[in-house]
């Protein structure tokens, strides 16, 4: 019997069929989770019922958006993360062909497709709600313009939406993965959560928090952005592959 | 922001039991294939698409009858333009224009003081010019005032009423994508914040003859133009 | 040639040795029977050899390769035991179709006529299998693999009597078939004594014993006799094992008899027996401090 010579590119490929085929059940999740949030259209705010002003004019305000659906898909996107580096996922992937670079790398492209996927989803989940306001209501201010109106803007949405989930699926592995390694790392992540909650309302001026959230959301040129977020995504995922190249499986 | 919080806290939590929880395998009932799973995403992909192309077109088509984005202060245009004489109002902000045959005397009856009087005086004889602007509604600087109803002043022998007018009943209906998604956007910063709203009331501009006594219940409401 | 080398390999779980300096040579396109006592440290070498887990220290190499996140030796061995863990969206029709996509030599149609035989039903979720059921299963998919290395770690627990025999006969007919290296652990010996070609007696974390089936049984020999003479007989030679039973004792010992030696106790009235490998093997991992009767002495 001769022996094999896998290349870690197609060892990479089949185990990222197999793990999107054995991770179906968290994509389906997510389509019930976006379902249940736009029949219940959390995506609008204002006042349903006319108040007056001194002028005897009513008012009713409903103000759509798509901003609910985003947040729980990075919910989503952050329990999904740290599902992928649960004991059982690893065990399935070394029930096949693979080492610990090969089972990182199809997670991470896993979680790519998971990204395009919520991130997609997101967006388009807007022209359903912007649907629904236009069927319902007639007349809707977009304050917001759509894909024939402003192309670039529709393709930026997406781009920004997809990275970000990204970047939370990436965050969430990192945790997860640290978490594999020793236990221990459970409580130093939920001390390291409590020093950010407190930087926020401690600090005078920018908190440490607001430092890094203003990397981020506050990055406006679209180049830097995309090379701030890939960078971030790299730097956490060598590290979770670092420190978890030791990592032995089914013990 | 903080808004998250809860979120991540909850996730902490829900972390916690997976790691500890005992890998169990529950006896389920219905088992969910491969191929339902694909075609149930895969549905819904298409369905959001479908919606994507109808979203559109209703977009596209609505495009001319929604209220614009105002730029600018909206509301002191009548001022800036009539009193402070900055060049003509734009005749699209005119209602009706309409000349009544002067008498001895008129009398402004204004009793809901619902609109603004500018009383300019003229040499010409013999005819009251009256020119009706149309009140100006602007919602989080968008321009509604197509939306509102207007009774015009009621003429009577010399004498001029201006009505109740009547009650409206507007509805801001806006959609914006997710704040967050627009970082990179020109639609940057775009997104409810919040309701604000001024209000310009109807403005009646009369031109009248310098011969013509003029009464008033009130001063109130009324200006005097200086040529 | 060998496929595995182990060379004073230990592994230390926290402070319990799990394995202390084994020394192993399995040759290749070997049918190899691991044999020891429950918790000798039978499946941490294969888990080793798998590249599931890392050695405390030694050196080990499958087919020339450290096996710890090597490619290579994933691809080429594949470990067997009832802890398989497949993805639960998956029936056991997809679990069939992934081994195929990736192990090149995978028998799609022998997996499917053994699937049938053994009357699975491939809609089935491989988590609700039963025990046996499931052990079947990961066995078809041993057999099937046709990995270069493969490593069955218990793999008839829970089957039944029928299905043990079915496995055992198609392991055989497909290794000769398609000869390639087995490693096959077991507590049943006695099974598997004429499917081995070698075995591997492990004990203590140690090779106790490696070499062929018949050279196990060569290594002792079963003296029935008066007491005495026995003892006389066996002077200087290491006796692995006494029991009494009525007016004879019978020992195994180690067999260095001449054939003189031999007629010569025949002549005494002692009956000289070759013992059956599994005897051999009791014999050998026997705990020399007495038995279980002694706990309750």
């Amino acid at each position: 019997m001769y022996l094999h010579e896998p290349k870690l590119f197609d060892v990479v490929k089949r185990q990222f069929i197999y793990k999107m085929s054995a991770n179906a059940t968290p994509f389906t999740m997510l389509v019930i989770l976006q379902i249940i949030s736009l029949v219940l259209l959390s995506g609008s705010m204002g006042s349903p019922d006319p108040f007056y002003d001194h002028n005897n004019i009513a008012y009713t305000i409903n103000a759509f958006s798509n901003d609910g659906i985003l947040g729980l898909t990075w919910f989503w996107a952050a329990v999904f993360g740290f599902l992928l580096t649960s004991l059982a996922q690893r065990d399935e992937a070394f029930s096949f062909v693979t080492n610990r670079l090969s089972h990182h790398l199809a997670n991470f492209f896993v979680m790519l497709s998971a990204a395009l996927f919520g991130g997609l989803s997101a967006v388009l989940s807007g022209s359903i709600i912007k649907l629904y306001a236009f069927l319902r209501y007639g007349e809707v201010i977009m304050e917001t313009t759509g894909l024939l109106t402003a192309p670039m803007d529709f393709i930026l949405r997406l781009v920004t939406a997809v990275l970000y989930t990204l970047l939370f699926l990436v965050i969430a592995y990192t945790i997860g993965t640290f978490i594999q390694v020793n236990r221990f790392f459970i409580f130093l992540f939920g001390a390291l959560w409590m020093l950010l909650i407190r930087s926020i309302s401690s600090s005078h001026g920018e908190s440490f928090t607001g430092k890094i959230f203003h990397f981020f959301a506050g990055e406006t040129s679209t180049s830097l952005f995309i090379l701030k977020m890939i960078m971030t995504v790299v730097v956490l995922c060598t590290i979770s592959i670092t420190i978890s190249n030791r990592l032995e499986v089914r013990k | 922001m903080f808004a998250f919080i809860p979120f991540v806290t909850i996730l902490i939590v829900i972390s916690f039991f997976l790691i500890i929880r005992k890998r169990s395998a529950p006896r389920r009932f219905i088992h969910i294939g491969r191929k339902i799973h694909i075609g149930f995403i895969s549905g819904y992909i298409a369905l959001l698409c479908i919606g994507l192309v109808f979203a559109e077109i209703a977009e596209v088509k609505s495009r001319g009858d929604m209220p614009e984005k105002v730029n600018g202060n909206l509301l002191s245009i009548y001022f800036d333009q009539i009193i402070q004489k900055n060049g003509p109002v734009d005749s699209s902000f005119i209602l009706d224009e309409r000349q009544h045959t002067a008498g001895e005397s008129l009398t402004i009856h204004h009793p809901h003081e619902n609109a603004t009087i500018y009383v300019e005086r003229t040499k010409d004889q013999g005819i009251i010019k009256e020119i009706i602007y149309k009140p100006l509604l602007d919602i989080n600087q968008y321009d509604f005032s197509e939306s509102v109803k207007v009774a015009k002043p009621i003429w009577r022998n010399n004498e001029l009423t201006i009505p109740e007018q009547p009650k409206n009943f507007i509805r801001y209906i806006s959609y914006h994508d997710s704040a967050v998604m627009n970082q990179l956007t020109t639609a940057r910063g775009a997104g409810y914040n919040g309701f604000s709203s001024g209000y310009q009331t109807m403005v009646v501009h009369l031109t009248v003859p310098e011969n013509v006594d003029i009464h008033l219940d009130s001063t109130d409401y009324v200006t005097f133009i200086d040529k | 040639m060998t496929a595995v080398e182990l060379m004073n390999v230990t592994k230390k779980y926290h402070k319990h040795l799990a394995l202390n300096g084994l020394d192993v040579n399995i040759k290749k396109d070997v049918m190899t029977g691991v044999i020891g006592r429950n918790g000798v440290g039978k499946t941490t070498m294969m888990k080793m050899i798998a590249g599931f887990v890392q050695e405390t220290s030694g050196t080990i190499r499958v087919f020339g390769e450290s096996p710890f996140n090597n490619l290579t030796v994933s691809a080429n061995v594949l470990f067997v035991d009832d802890a398989m863990q497949f993805a639960q969206t998956m029936s056991l029709h997809d679990i069939l179709k992934e081994c195929k996509r990736f192990y090149p030599n995978w028998d799609h149609a022998l997996a499917d006529r053994l699937v049938q035989y053994f009357g699975f039903h491939l809609d089935a979720r491989h988590r609700y299998l039963s025990k046996g059921k499931k052990n079947t299963f990961n066995a078809i998919i041993g057999i099937a693999a046709r990995c270069a290395l493969t490593l069955f770690d218990e793999p008839i627990t829970g089957m039944d009597a029928g299905v043990r025999k079915d496995f055992y006969r198609a392991l055989l007919k497909d290794y000769i078939a398609h000869p390639r290296t087995i490693l096959l652990s077991s507590h049943h010996f006695e099974e598997m004594e004429d499917l081995l070609e070698d075995v591997l007696i492990i004990q203590n974390g140690k090779a106790h014993f490696h070499g062929s089936v018949t050279e196990l049984q060569e290594m002792l020999i079963s003296l029935k006799g008066n007491g005495e003479i026995l003892a006389s007989a066996a002077a200087g030679k290491t006796v692995v094992y006494q029991q009494k039973s009525g007016p004879y004792t019978e020992w195994l010992v180690e067999n260095t008899f001449t054939a003189a030696e031999l007629d010569r106790l025949k002549s005494k009235r002692v009956i000289a027996t070759p013992v059956s490998a599994n005897s051999a093997y009791l014999a050998l991992t026997e705990q020399r401090t007495g038995g279980i009767d002694d706990v309750f002495a």
